[in-house]
């Protein structure tokens, strides 16, 4: 695996320096450089690439910006990874649901579940959406734009297959029910039953071992991170969980 | 065709429907993911969309060696909108692996292109995919389930088998329902942990020798 991966990386590291060289030859400006793609990686690779070869990853001259998996932050190894970079950012979440399930929502939580429907109605004309439709959707988004995005396109097909000219929240529950069913083949009951706990205590165990990772990689378990980092279970789920 | 449920008619029309709207009313790339039992469910969809939507329609299936699914969209010509029905039809193993590998990796090329990516799995492979392309299947717009009732309950299967009886099938369609059927049974049973190796034998035998019956058959 080292023998295949190395010639890939300096490879890359050559060309970011190519690239900045020749960018400023030509513009006399300095580069940022954003390499996406990096966070796609699994959290083997992430380690690798991150970890063992974090160091060189900081060699280009100018200044690069690395998208990476977010369970990494749960590695054993990430305050040496971060030794590495000048910082890390977090992307955060919307923050649409209270870390106690039955909380009612505090100023800042309707605040940022108003910026998600501002997100929705941009994409949108918002009178093609029954305000009891655009508040599930921001509800079962979790918080997470694309989620938004992808429920609000369901929702609009079940009301044209309808002939409806309007999105009502019956058409929104439609598209809830079929990511839910996803959910439930993917979701073993071993996984369920850590999700129940996730629901109870907002925490998660970050040992690779006890498989929550993976729960947050496949958007079982959202990472909130308003103020202090968070965990919810994604509330299209929540259905398939037993109840306290 | 097999005779089908009314409920089920309409169950599948109006998949058509959402997949033809959802190809009407988005310009851009489209990632959508099909169930499908048998083949027929798949030759059943594209002659129905053909009929529906004016645009060529290719096919694409990956069963060993495989390659990336995503090649096939930068090989298209971006200035006509195609429909690529890319179906999945290996077994549960490494092919999937690295053939959810490539698109996980790879699914940025749905920014560059206009073509419609509709993915084709049988069930089980399907939740395979999903953990293992986890990137990539948060880019889809839809999951359609285009499967057709069951060809032969596992029920019925797994009594042909323990009966020690292979009934004698002379009509293509009905052995490849058979076939159909045992693939499903294994698929279901491999993973067991409580199997019973023998059982599993002998219906990998009861497939083979369907699968062999078949080869007697041209391709309709």
């Amino acid at each position: 695996m080292r023998q295949e991966v190395e010639p890939q990386f300096s490879e890359l590291i050559a060309i970011i320096d190519d690239i900045q060289q020749e960018i400023k030859w030509q513009t006399k400006k300095k580069l940022i450089c954003l390499i996406d793609g990096t966070d796609k990686a699994s959290i083997e690779t992430a380690e690798k690439l991150f970890y063992k070869h974090g160091k060189y990853l900081t060699d280009p001259t100018c200044s690069v910006v690395y998208s990476f998996p977010t369970a990494l932050q749960h590695n054993t190894h990430f305050n040496q990874v971060r030794h590495y970079f000048s910082e890390s950012y977090l992307l955060p979440n919307f923050r649409t649901q209270m870390p106690q399930q039955q909380a009612a929502p505090d100023p800042e939580t309707e605040k940022q579940c108003h910026d998600l429907k501002e997100v929705i109605c941009k994409r949108m004309a918002a009178d093609l959406l029954e305000p009891e439709a655009l508040d599930a959707l921001v509800h079962f988004s979790g918080g997470i734009v694309r989620s938004s995005i992808m429920l609000t396109q369901r929702a609009t097909l079940k009301a044209l297959i309808e002939g409806k000219e309007k999105i009502k929240k019956h058409h929104v529950d439609i598209a809830i029910n079929e990511e839910r069913r996803i959910f439930d083949r993917l979701l073993s009951e071993k996984q369920k039953g850590l999700l129940e706990h996730v629901r109870r205590s907002n925490d998660i165990d970050a040992d690779p071992e006890a498989g929550y990772l993976e729960l947050l990689h496949n958007l079982s378990i959202i990472e909130y991170a308003n103020g202090h980092v968070w965990y919810g279970v994604n509330p299209v789920v929540h259905a398939l969980l037993r109840e306290d | 065709m097999r005779a089908v449920a009314p409920s089920q008619v309409d169950n599948w029309t109006k998949k058509l429907k959402e997949l033809s709207l959802l190809i009407k009313f988005s310009p851009q790339s489209i990632l959508a993911f099909g169930i499908f039992r048998s083949p027929d469910d798949i030759s059943h969809l594209k002659k129905a969309l053909s009929s529906e939507l004016a645009m060529p329609i290719v096919e694409q299936r990956f069963e060993h060696q495989v390659s990336s699914p995503l090649t096939i969209l930068r090989e298209l010509p971006s200035d006509k909108r195609h429909i690529i029905f890319s179906i999945y039809q290996g077994d549960l193993d490494k092919n999937l692996s690295s053939y959810a590998g490539f698109a996980n990796i790879q699914r940025e090329v749905l920014n560059d292109v206009p073509h419609v990516l509709l993915m084709f799995f049988r069930e089980r492979a399907l939740t395979d995919f999903i953990k293992q392309a986890p990137d990539f299947w948060a880019w889809r717009s839809a999951v359609l389930d285009f499967q057709s009732e069951a060809p032969l309950s596992l029920q019925e299967a797994w009594q042909a088998i323990e009966s020690q009886e292979q009934p004698r099938i002379t009509d293509r369609e009905a052995l490849e329902a058979r076939a159909q059927g045992y693939k499903e049974l294994i698929e279901s049973y491999a993973y067991n942990q409580d199997r019973d190796d023998n059982y599993l034998g002998r219906t990998y035998f009861r497939l083979a020798s369907t699968l062999e019956d078949l080869t007697e058959y041209e391709e309709p």
